[in-house]
């Protein structure tokens, strides 16, 4: 039998292609242990992958919400000489009938408001509870990593919060794991929007969440990462007073879009932890190898983004986000200024 | 033999399910009663286990029979058992791992078993027993630590300097590259002995989060069609629902606000010609009911038609039958309308086309 952990992975907002989130984390660590000085390294035999692809169901919601305006919209047809009224409520609908198209504000913004301001939500974290079940149903003595990257945080966030309770037992009807029974090994969260999301969904208000690490959690480990440009972090970060584990914090700026999962990934600090943490290799936990991984990785930085992105965000930096309208202007801005900036370079 | 966890009824219909490796437990669908019930049987193979210290292993898999079995006893002295069959294996668990990684440098393993003992005895009663199925762990990034997943969980912290030591722990095999592996593979041992407990919790879970999947399913399916702002506005009614602390199935009502749709409208007493209208209906706010036996709602609802001699718009009820098909009324100022939407309209249609052609045939 395999003795080797099991690492789950959860994609952020977007249409995501099966695998596509594999191939990323892939990229990313394939690049660190390289960095670290281990040359032959294949990752399928360090770990076993497997992902939790939700965009599906939000795609197939998405399109009978569509599907159900199209049809009301082909009913007013048959209106007889439809006046003012039925042209201002066939705009409106037009909004809706439009979710079934691939174009990036139905496929990424919207997913914000259909997994948090929706009961939609409910049925995707149950999905990923069942996920989670069975991983740990066959896991039998090997670790599990849970690594999730921006909308997927909350999506995690929020399902290991009502499947792993304090009152669990096994006397209910109610599907629950133990904190501190049942623990995965390490959770790891990319540019954690948790915060953001539960403006819209209440879920684990006050900070009341399971989803910390030590024996009264859900976790052993927990790690936290985030680049300091990353304009999904800036507001209402989500820093937690960590038992065990850690939060990180990315500064370097070798791609533009400082949300990026492979540059996550692939940060030097981090990808030592996850090495560390999911495979037995010992490279990574040499000082020297580290420093000249560290100094590799920087010589990808883009000479002088990092200012200018440093300046471009601060508005960003400074929204205040009450809102669901908030966070939209923050997701346009964050867009324009990156547009802005691929034009400079 | 057959029973079912935490003292709950026996079940009717019981089949066999074997889990592969080590226990092997039937799970018993009963009806709908939901119940799960399980077998401890002889164990088929420990490979599941995959350790070399295969002495621990083994001891592991002879407790977790022992605790499996314990749970037979009806008479509720089965936590008394349960707590002393566990601080017997801790016992012997301890100094069989002491008999591999002997010396004072590991000391720090008695005193991460003097804590969970500890624990243990402090377990009472009213706790259901699955609470103190803890494992045994060795891990960490950069600096190995070694515990017990207990509630106050307190560390050990492995050297690197012992990790020659470690090389050559458990002689038949002297293949592990530091402490932190050997000590993970005597986890890997130790944490067999609850694998009854916690395959009969995953099973029992998979059933309940199945049921949960198929009752959204169904929603998704059958329930009455609604607009973003319905299942926004629906959202908001059960917030305190959908935000509790454990997974729900979908709220058996539905709410509805400012749906337009195009609705058909006989007024009775108008003028003959100006009678029947398709006209643009606003449903202002409504309910619905939809997974009782009979599906049900009911809305406030605006009609807008051009009518010559009646006012152009009308107020009244919409009712909704069967997720699908509303009819109801509406007042114009002192007639009275008919309305059924254009749902209910096709079928009603459909019905008399295959009227018709039944009729045809004879």
């Amino acid at each position: 039998m395999s003795k080797l952990p099991i690492v789950l992975l959860v994609h952020g907002m977007g249409t995501h292609p099966l695998d596509n989130m594999t191939k990323d984390f892939k990229a990313g660590l394939n690049e660190a242990a390289k960095g670290f000085g281990v040359n032959d390294f294949n990752i399928d035999e360090h770990m076993e992958i497997v992902e939790f692809n939700y965009s599906e169901s939000l795609d197939k919601i998405r399109k009978k919400l569509a599907e159900q305006s199209q049809d009301i919209i082909a009913q007013f047809d048959m209106l007889p000489g439809a006046g003012t009224a039925v042209e201002i409520v066939k705009k409106l609908l037009e909004f809706q009938s439009n979710l079934d198209k691939d174009e990036e504000i139905y496929t990424h913004w919207l997913d914000v408001l259909l997994y948090g301001a929706t009961f939609y939500g409910e049925p995707i974290r149950i999905e990923l509870a069942k996920k989670i079940n069975n991983i740990q149903k066959r896991a039998a003595g090997r670790d599990i990593h849970i690594v999730a990257h921006s909308l997927g945080t909350a999506v995690v966030h929020d399902t290991l919060n009502k499947l792993y309770r304090d009152e669990a037992t096994s006397e209910d009807d109610i599907p629950d794991l133990i904190p501190g029974i049942d623990n995965i090994k390490c959770l790891w969260t990319f540019a954690n929007v948790n915060r953001l999301v539960h403006i819209l969904n209440g879920i684990a208000p006050n900070g009341s969440s399971v989803v910390r690490s030590g024996p009264n959690g859900c976790t052993d480990y927990l790690y936290n990462i985030y680049h300091e440009l990353d304009p999904f972090t800036m507001i209402l970060r989500y820093e937690p007073t960590i038992e065990n584990g850690k939060n990180f914090v990315n500064h370097v700026v070798r791609n533009i879009n400082t949300h990026n999962f492979t540059e996550y990934v692939a940060d030097p600090e981090v990808s030592q932890y996850m090495l560390l943490q999911m495979t037995n290799l010992q490279e990574p936990k040499s000082m020297a190898n580290f420093e000249a991984y560290k100094q590799k990785h920087r010589e990808g930085e883009i000479n002088g983004l990092y200012d200018k992105m440093k300046v471009e965000f601060k508005e960003i930096h400074n929204l205040e986000i009450d809102s669901v309208e908030d966070l939209f202007v923050l997701i346009q801005e964050f867009v324009k200024k990156v547009k802005e900036l691929t034009n400079v370079l | 033999m057959y029973y079912k966890i935490m003292g709950c009824n026996m079940t009717k219909k019981l089949s066999t399910f074997f889990f592969s490796l080590l226990l092997v437990s039937s799970l018993a669908s009963a009806g709908d009663d939901n119940n799960i019930s399980f077998t401890c049987a002889e164990i088929n193979s420990a490979k599941q286990f995959d350790s070399s210290f295969t002495e621990l292993r083994d001891l592991a898999i002879k407790t977790n029979k022992k605790l499996c079995f314990s749970k037979l006893n009806p008479e509720g002295e089965q936590l008394n058992l349960i707590k002393d069959i566990i601080l017997e294996y801790s016992n012997s668990a301890n100094a069989l791992i002491r008999s591999d990684f002997e010396g004072d440098k590991f000391d720090f393993i008695d005193k991460q078993f003097n804590i969970y003992n500890g624990d243990i005895e402090k377990f009472y009663s009213r706790v259901p027993s699955e609470k103190i199925m803890y494992k045994m762990e060795a891990d960490g990034a950069l600096t190995t630590e070694f515990y017990f997943t207990l509630p106050n969980e307190s560390r050990s912290e492995v050297s690197n300097t012992l990790d020659s030591s470690c090389a050559k722990i458990n002689s038949d095999t002297g293949l592990y590259k530091d402490c932190k592996e050997a000590l993970s593979d005597a986890a890997c041992a130790f944490n067999a002995y609850s694998y009854s407990y916690d395959m009969f919790r995953y099973e029992k879970n998979a059933k309940q989060l199945n049921l949960l999947g198929k009752q959204w399913d169904n929603y998704i399916q059958e329930a009455r069609a609604q607009t973003l702002l319905d299942v926004m506005f629906t959202t908001w009614m059960h917030n305190d629902y959908y935000s509790d602390s454990k997974l729900v199935a979908p709220a058996s009502t539905q709410y509805f606000i400012l749906k337009p749709q195009v609705v058909y409208e006989n007024v009775f007493d108008a003028e003959n010609g100006d009678r029947s209208k398709i006209g643009l209906g606003v449903e202002w706010i409504g309910i619905n009911w939809w997974d009782l036996k009979v599906p049900f709602g009911v809305s406030v609802i605006s009609i807008y038609s051009d009518y010559q001699s009646l006012p152009s718009v009308g107020h009244g009820l919409l009712f909704t039958f069967d997720n699908k098909y509303s009819l109801g009324f509406t007042r114009r100022g002192s007639e009275t309308g008919a309305v059924v939407t254009i749902d209910l309209l096709k079928f009603m249609q459909n019905k008399k086309e295959k009227l018709e052609q039944y009729k045809s045939s004879f």
